[in-house]
């Protein structure tokens, strides 16, 4: 139902144990090349130069790639046609099962059809964005899942409005916001009244709504935004965007972002984006 | 076979989720929560403590992690069989982590409660083996 990778379909699935799907990894792991080690095959750079960026990425946290450009040992061009090589010659995991004999190749491709099909209500849309979110990797990603997600975790129907700029923090009491960082970072913000807060908080927890507490409420919607951030995220890496995921916080800055209303069935809410 | 209950620590930094998850566990008769935790240094010294059969833990946790904790967790107590419930379990960098470092499921959040409860059987079947 929800988002997944494959190797967690299939365990789901019953298809293969824990066990067979940590042996295709360590497989995966043994065959894989990193992108510095496929630009020493290549000849594009020596090995005393990888070794130059990788310890280089001890003290910076960014890509290889990216170091090299910036040390000049490779152009952006040679990077994308290495990140292209690995992308076509990656050992996958359904491979990596087949090929221990932990999966049947006719069983894999039928397998592989099955799961496209349980993941296609995660595809993503064209969404219009407001200038300051376009080129924004996460903010189309997060407004598409957002209704199915509140409607699954919250019951809460809901339609959402197009993003305005604002500078003062919205007039709702209960406000809380996570904060994706990577190679695309965008503050998740969900702001709204108490009725909208306590369905939220209540059907995620599944306890009554009279017996949650105001720290309960900021709780409850906080676990939602990690739902749909953690959500965007596992679509964002399969288009090849690494990010990390901040725990909720309360204390949100308003200046610079986007407010998007929300047409919801129980209560008043919007939703807050923020490009970092 | 025996009545003994399979015994769960549940951790994870939300209060929401402790209550959530607490509920839909109690709603298996065999299997008994012993301890809830808030974090991946608490788990540690739970499991140490509670030698639980099963844990059920979050990923993104303050101070310690649930990645770390599950390393820290299977070096000290190997026996110990963990599942990660996580909203970022559906990232294939952590999940496929999480199964490196001997998880035995990665649930993605929201979770479903089908693939809990059968989750929960499968490890109450186990230890009855």
């Amino acid at each position: 139902m929800g988002v997944k990778f494959f190797g967690q379909y299939l365990i789901e699935r019953g298809e293969v144990d824990a066990a067979q799907l940590r042996a295709a990894l360590m497989l995966m792991d043994a065959e894989n090349r990193s992108i510095g080690e496929l630009a020493v095959e290549g000849r594009l750079i020596s090995k005393a130069d990888a070794d130059k960026i990788n310890a280089e990425q001890r003290h910076r946290d960014m890509p290889f790639g990216e170091l090299a450009c910036e040390m000049g040992l490779l152009s952006v061009e040679q990077i994308d046609n290495l990140v292209q090589l690995q992308w076509r010659t990656r050992l996958r995991v359904g491979q990596a099962l087949v090929r221990l004999g932990h999966l049947a190749n006719e069983r894999l491709e039928e397998l592989l059809v099955d799961y496209e099909e349980d993941q296609a209500p995660h595809r993503i849309e064209n969404l219009a964005l407001p200038n300051g979110l376009e080129g924004n990797a996460i903010a189309p990603i997060v407004l598409d899942l957002f209704p199915n997600l509140l409607m699954r975790v919250g019951r809460i129907a809901t339609r959402v409005g197009s993003g305005e700029p604002v500078t003062e923090a919205p007039d709702f009491p209960i406000r809380v916001g996570v904060s994706v960082k990577g190679e695309s970072s965008l503050l998740i913000c969900l702001v709204g009244d108490e009725e909208f807060s306590r369905q939220l908080a209540a059907k995620a927890s599944g306890l009554e709504p009279d017996a949650l507490d105001t720290e309960m409420l900021v709780d409850g919607v906080g676990e939602f935004l990690n739902v749909l951030a953690g959500n965007a995220m596992a679509v964002a890496e399969r288009n090849g965007i690494a990010t990390e995921l901040d725990p909720p916080r309360s204390e949100i800055g308003f200046e610079m972002g986007y407010l998007f209303e929300l047409a919801v069935n129980v209560g008043q809410a919007a939703l807050f984006l923020k490009p970092l | 076979m025996s009545d003994k209950k399979l015994t769960v620590l549940i951790v994870d930094d939300s209060r929401t989720v402790l209550a959530q998850i607490e509920k839909a566990v109690a709603a298996n008769g065999a299997v008994e929560v012993v301890g809830t935790a808030r974090n991946g240094a608490e788990a540690v010294k739970q499991v140490s403590q509670l030698r639980p059969d099963l844990v059920l833990m979050d990923i993104v946790m303050p101070d310690v992690d649930g990645l770390a904790a599950l390393r820290l967790i299977q070096s000290r107590n190997p026996e110990t069989r963990v599942a990660m419930l996580s909203s970022v379990g559906a990232m294939a960098s952590k999940a496929e982590e999480a199964f490196r470092l001997g998880a035995i499921q990665v649930l993605s959040k929201p979770i479903d409660e089908d693939i809990l409860e059968a989750l929960l059987a499968q490890e109450c079947e186990r230890a009855r083996s």
